[in-house]
């Protein structure tokens, strides 16, 4: 046996594509301990959904379908979307897509509410990771360069504080356009998620082109003191940086 | 204290043990008892953030070795460029005296597996191994690399030689260092019925340039490598039947699984030391950083 098909031969079997006993008899090797490379490489997979998509694991487990439409997802999942990359995390990265499909597919128990909420996940996650540096110290107001904009058909963000707070007994939302702000906290470091607001998005801008707080209140006719009021809220959240 | 070889030119750095979150804070003022720091790779490649102000500060006040699981030096595959890339950029960015990962293959045909699938000992895989193991060194010619003996479960109908055979000749052949796990040592001579120690003597000293230790889980059947329990008394023992052969070696405690609180690894930690000094002597405890 050749290097190459001993190892497409380990592959097919961690990746279930042939039975455990019949690759145990072409390796020559113990079945029972042949095993164990399958159940680990599947819990590998495993421990990345429900490490990093916590809420949309709860979420589905809740469902009418229960545990049983969870698991039947996870398997389908680990044929349809095996790790691609070096970064165990990102092992549940395919995971909202994946979810999309299922629900384009209409398959039952899976709601838009729940594509949403695993999209908003991994946000969360990539914010953590996000190679972008905060600065210290500015010169003019500047926009967090980690900030990610979610545009969702769901108010993710109220459901997930909710959600960071403890609670469990959570129903899903209505339905209503949202745009959720993403962002690391500058000296924290932890993700850090707000619905955006008028003054949060009047924040943004003002940072965006760079103005003071004088241009922005000439440029927007609003009077400094509410200019000053909406930059304080944006920097004391940690989505704009100030001098 | 017995003389401290320079193996490939590596100092003996004493007793350490892994950066794991949960000690993210604690284990920079427990210094005066930890010797040096083992970062693992693959958590803080191109990871900005907290990671990033971690492994700063890691660096600035810890000796620093780097170890891997996803270099998947074995497999058939060709070499990863853009992990070789951010392994690079992390090797440059922490300058760490030596960096390692696993004898074995954890990604084959576009697939990561997370996990140490172990290679065959045949001649066709340790020419395979020996070639790769070139062309990881051809990128940080300045830095040794070591290779470790993983835990392995199957032992396939394909091998032609023992896993001591094969090791030495990698190791010689490949002209690169080799990370000695006791406690995967301990894990396969029980699981493959060998003898620990005479594999152990069968190495080359002089290419030992760090030693780990672990806990495991006795399923009856089974030993499994889970770094996730304290170390047990028969690896203390081979570990000070290692150090009697081949002097002292930098010695790293593994802790990845069940974390425990950080004054439960620390006390691992000084039992290790505690047996190391029982056959080396006192040491003398690594500069900080900087001074070096
Ligand atoms: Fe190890």
């Amino acid at each position: 046996m050749t290097l190459e098909q001993l190892q497409r031969l380990m592959h097919d079997v961690v990746k279930q594509g042939v039975e455990v006993d019949a690759g145990a008899a072409a390796l020559g090797v113990d079945p029972a301990r042949l095993r164990i490379y399958r159940n680990f490489t599947r819990t590998h997979v495993r421990t990345a959904l429900e490490l990093n998509l916590p809420m949309t694991r709860h979420l589905l487990s809740e469902a009418p379908l229960g545990e049983t439409l969870w698991e039947s997802l996870y398997e389908d999942y680990l044929r349809a979307c095996p790790p691609r990359s070096w970064e165990l995390n990102a092992a549940a990265e395919a995971f909202p897509a994946f979810l999309e499909a299922q629900l384009d597919a209409g398959r039952d128990g899976v709601t838009h509410f729940a594509v949403c909420l695993a999209a908003f996940e991994w946000a969360q996650f990539e914010t953590l990771r996000h190679p972008a540096t905060v600065p210290a110290e500015v010169d003019a107001t500047t926009l967090n360069p980690t900030l990610t904009l979610l545009q969702q058909a769901y108010p993710v963000v109220p459901y997930a504080a909710r959600w960071s707070r403890g609670e469990r007994d959570l129903s899903p939302p209505a339905p209503a356009d949202s745009i959720a702000l993403l962002f690391r906290h500058p000296t924290r470091h932890h993700c850090r998620f707000y619905a955006a607001s008028d003054v949060l998005l009047f924040a943004m801008k003002v940072a965006h082109d760079g103005l003071s707080a004088q241009q922005a209140a000439a440029a927007s006719g609003q009077p400094l003191e509410a200019v000053e009021a909406a930059l304080t809220e944006a920097q004391r959240t940690g989505l704009i940086l100030r001098p | 204290m017995t003389d401290t070889p320079k193996r490939l030119g590596a100092p003996f750095l004493g007793y350490g043990v892994g950066l794991r979150r949960p000690h993210w804070d604690g284990v920079f003022e427990a210094a005066d008892r930890v010797d040096f720091l083992e970062i693992l790779s693959e958590n803080f490649m191109d990871a900005g953030g907290e990671p990033s102000v971690v492994l700063d500060r890691a660096a600035e006040a810890f000796p620093l070795v780097l170890h891997g699981t996803a270099l998947s030096i074995g497999s058939v595959t060709p070499l990863d460029t853009d992990y070789l890339d951010a392994l690079d950029r992390l090797v440059e960015r922490t300058r760490p005296l030596w960096f390692s990962d696993h004898l074995c293959f954890s990604s084959a045909f576009g697939v990561e597996y997370h996990d140490l699938l172990p290679v065959p000992f045949t001649r066709e895989a340790l020419d395979h191994v020996v070639d790769r193991v070139r062309q990881v060194q051809a990128r940080q010619p300045n830095i040794p690399f070591l290779l470790e003996n993983p835990s392995y479960y199957v032992e396939y109908g394909a091998n032609e030689m023992s896993e001591a055979e094969f090791l030495v000749e990698l190791v010689t052949r490949a002209d690169c260092g080799l990370l000695l796990d006791v406690n995967n040592v301990y894990v396969n001579s029980v699981n493959h019925g060998y003898d620990a120690r005479a594999f152990i003597d069968a190495l080359p000293a002089e290419r030992v340039v760090q030693l780990h230790m672990a806990g495991h889980d006795d399923l009856g059947d089974v030993i499994i490598d889970t770094h996730g329990a304290p170390v047990i008394p028969p690896v203390l023992d081979l570990f000070r039947h290692t150090v009697e052969r081949i002097g002292p070696v930098s010695t790293l405690l593994e802790w990845d699984n069940a974390l425990p609180p950080l004054e439960t690894l620390l006390a691992q930690n000084d039992a290790v030391r505690a047996a190391g000094v029982e056959v080396h002597g006192p040491y003398p405890r690594p500069e900080p950083r900087g001074q070096r």
